[in-house]
C-alpha cells in the first residue's frame, strides 16, 4: 500500500524499494509487477524491466494491454513523451526497449514497432525476440477474433 | 455511517475511494457517483496529498493520526479547512488493505477564532466602543501587577470574561486560576472552603482539607459575587489581602499563600457598605484597581459586532449557515434596553439562530416573543397586498433605491420588489 502511494506520487525510487520488499516477502501480484516494470524503466534498470516485462506478458499479456490509462492513473503517456523528446536521456538502444515496454500499456502496434526497430538495428536478443513473438501472437489472436 | 456528522471516506490499497458517507458528500460537494473508484488525491488535492498523506503516515509510523489540521479541495467551494483522523484498514492476516479518513469542516471555527483574535475581541470580550476599548487598555496596562482587582457591572455584562482576560494577560497566566462563587457556598462553610480546615474543626471535618487560597498558591483566585461573602468571613479575607496569611479552620498555625485576588459583583458596593453587609475596609483593600463594565444599553455601538459574534458562535454550534440579520430585527434590538445585558443578547441570538432556517436570514418574526409582541413581520405573500405603491416608493427613496436593503427591511425577496415595480411600469 505504501509502495502504491509512492508510485501514485511518481516517487519511483521509493516505490521500487517498497515493491521489492513486498515481492521478497512473496507478495508479487500482477498489479505490483505491472507497476515495478515502469519503475525499473524510469530508473534506467532496463535489463530488470525487460526481465519482469517478459515474465508478465508470458503469463498474461492482457494485464498490460488492457490498462485503462485514466482509471489506473498510469504514468506511461507522460513518461513516453518525455523519453521521445529526450527529456529523459536513454541511449538509443535502451530508448527503443523502454518505449517498447511503455507503449504496450498504451498501444500494442507502437510497442511492437519499437521492439522490431530494436531487433532490426541491434540484432539478436533472446528476450526481445520472445517479446516480439508474444506480442505478434496476441495481435493475430485479436485480428482473428475480429474476423 | 450516513447518520453521523463526521465525514468518513475509505480508500483501498491503491488509494481509490471505496466509500464516502453522506456527511463527506455534503462537506466536499462531490457526489458519491463521481468519486467512488477514483484516486482520492485527484479530488481532494490537499496540501498533504503528495508528501504528507495521513494514511501513509499511519503506514510508516504505525500510529493513527488524530485531529490533524489541513485543507481539502471541495467541489465548487475551493479549499476548506478540516480536522482529520486517519487509520489503516487491515485484513485477517493483519495486512493493510486500505485506509479510513474521518474529518469535519472547521471553517466556522476558523472564522470564530479569527474574530476572537481580532482587535475588537479581547480574550473573548467583544466590543469596540470607547468605554470598552479603555477597559482593554487598562487590562493591558495592569498586566505586570499583582494588585487586587474589583470588577463591577450589572448582571450579564461579562465580569467573568473580563476576570479571565485579566488572568490571561497577567504574569500568573500559567499558574493556577481558581474560581469561587461566594453566593453558592453555604455561609457556614465558606471560611472552610476558602481557607481550609483541620480534622475535628467541625462535626463533619473528618480529615484535614486545604482551602481554595492555599490551593491557588502562586496563582489567581476569582471571587465572584463578593458582596455575598458573609460578614463573618470578611475579616479573614481582609487579613489575607493585607498580610497574605491565614489559618485553617480549627488550627492555630499561621500559613502563607501568594494569591492574586480578582473580585466581582453586580451589586452597588457603596449601598452594601451603608447597609452594613460589606466591610468598608475590605472594599478599599479590594478597590486598588476598579473595572466598571458598562451595561449594554450604554454601548449600543457594539450591538452589531456582538450580534455578528453570537451568530457565528451559534452557527457553528447548530451547524447552520446564517446569511445575516435583517434591518428590522436590528432596529428592534437597537431599541431594546437589555436588562440582562450581553447574556440576554446572546440568548436572543441563540434562540433566533435555532429558529432560522439553514442559509436563511434572522428576521424580526424569529426574535423572542417579548421583543416582537408589537411587531408585525410581513411574510412574503403579504407584502403585495398590504403595501401601497406610494409606501414602497417612499421606502425606496429612504434607502436611495437600494432594492436589497428595502427587501431586507420588509422581509421579502428582492424579486418581489422588482415585480411590483415592473407592474408599476418603473422597472423594465
Amino acid at each position: 500500500m505504501l509502495a502504491n502511494h509512492h508510485f501514485m506520487i511518481r516517487n519511483y525510487l521509493d516505490a521500487t524499494i517498497t515493491f521489492e520488499k513486498v515481492i521478497a516477502k512473496g507478495g508479487a501480484s500482477k498489479s505490483i509487477r505491472k507497476k515495478i516494470i515502469i519503475c525499473y524503466v524510469i530508473l534506467f534498470q532496463i535489463e530488470k524491466a525487460i526481465h519482469e516485462f517478459l515474465s508478465l506478458i508470458q503469463e498474461d499479456i492482457t494485464f498490460i494491454t488492457d490498462t485503462n490509462l485514466q482509471d489506473e492513473d498510469c504514468p506511461c503517456p507522460e513518461l513516453i513523451s518525455e523519453i521521445e523528446i529526450n527529456k529523459i536521456n536513454f541511449s538509443d538502444k535502451e530508448k527503443k526497449m523502454a518505449l517498447g515496454i511503455l507503449w504496450l500499456y498504451c498501444d500494442l502496434d507502437t510497442s511492437l514497432r519499437y521492439f522490431e526497430e530494436y531487433h532490426k538495428e541491434y540484432g539478436q536478443n533472446i528476450k526481445i525476440n520472445e517479446i516480439i513473438s508474444i506480442i505478434k501472437t496476441f495481435k493475430n489472436q485479436i485480428i482473428q477474433e475480429k474476423q | 455511517m450516513d447518520s453521523i456528522a463526521e465525514a468518513v471516506i475509505t480508500v483501498d490499497k491503491d488509494f481509490k475511494v471505496t466509500f464516502i458517507n453522506d456527511a463527506a458528500e455534503r462537506i466536499t460537494g462531490f457526489k458519491k457517483s463521481e468519486i467512488l473508484g477514483q484516486y482520492c488525491r485527484h479530488f481532494f488535492d490537499s496540501n498533504f496529498c503528495e508528501y504528507n498523506c495521513p494514511i501513509v503516515n499511519v503506514l510508516k509510523s504505525e500510529k493513527n493520526v488524530y485531529d490533524r489540521e489541513t485543507e481539502i479541495n471541495c467541489n465548487g467551494k475551493g479549499k476548506i479547512p478540516i480536522k482529520l483522523n486517519a487509520a489503516i484498514l487491515k485484513d485477517g492476516l493483519n495486512q493493510p488493505v486500505g485506509g479510513v479518513i474521518s474529518f469535519r469542516d472547521i471553517s466556522a471555527l476558523k472564522e470564530l477564532s479569527g474574530i476572537l483574535k481580532s482587535e475588537t475581541n479581547y480574550h473573548g470580550y467583544v466590543g469596540k466602543s470607547k468605554k470598552i476599548l479603555n477597559i482593554f487598555k487598562l487590562i493591558d496596562e495592569i498586566s505586570d501587577t499583582d494588585a487586587p482587582i474589583i470588577i463591577t457591572g450589572e448582571t450579564g455584562t461579562g465580569k467573568e470574561i473580563i476576570a479571565n482576560a485579566v488572568q490571561t494577560v497577567s504574569k500568573r497566566k500559567s499558574k493556577k486560576y481558581i474560581k469561587v462563587n461566594c453566593s453558592v457556598i453555604p455561609p457556614n462553610l465558606i471560611i472552610s472552603e476558602l481557607f481550609g480546615h483541620v480534622k475535628g474543626a467541625f462535626t463533619d471535618a473528618k480529615y484535614d482539607r486545604i482551602g481554595r487560597f492555599e490551593f491557588a498558591d502562586g496563582g489567581t483566585i476569582f471571587l465572584d459575587e463578593i458582596c455575598d461573602l458573609p460578614i463573618e468571613a470578611q475579616p479573614k479575607l481582609l487579613r489575607f489581602l493585607q498580610e497574605g496569611t491565614f489559618e485553617r479552620l480549627g488550627e492555630s498555625t499561621t500559613r502563607n499563600a501568594d494569591v492574586r485576588v480578582i473580585a466581582a459583583t453586580n451589586k452597588n458596593i457603596e449601598s452594601e457598605i451603608k447597609k452594613g453587609s460589606f466591610r468598608e475596609d475590605l472594599y478599599y483593600r479590594l478597590d486598588v484597581i476598579n473595572i466598571e463594565l458598562p451595561p449594554l444599553r450604554e454601548r449600543k455601538d457594539d450591538l452589531p459586532l456582538l450580534i455578528n459574534f453570537f451568530i457565528k458562535k451559534y452557527e457553528n454550534i447548530y451547524n447552520k449557515k446564517i446569511k445575516d440579520i435583517d434591518a428590522a430585527s436590528l432596529e428592534i434590538l437597537m431599541e431594546y434596553s437589555f436588562p440582562g445585558n450581553t447574556r440576554e443578547l446572546e440568548n436572543i441570538i441563540e434562540y433566533s439562530v435555532i429558529r432560522t432556517k439553514n442559509e436563511g436570514t434572522i428576521c424580526a418574526c424569529l426574535l423572542p416573543n417579548k421583543l416582537r409582541s408589537k411587531i408585525k413581520c410581513k411574510g412574503k405573500s403579504e407584502i403585495t397586498e398590504d403595501l401601497h405603491n406610494n409606501e414602497l416608493i417612499e421606502l425606496l427613496n429612504k434607502y436611495q433605491w437600494n432594492r436589497n436593503k428595502v427587501a431586507s427591511v420588509l422581509g421579502i425577496d428582492r424579486t418581489t420588489i422588482w415585480r411590483r415595480l415592473k407592474s408599476m411600469g418603473l422597472e423594465k
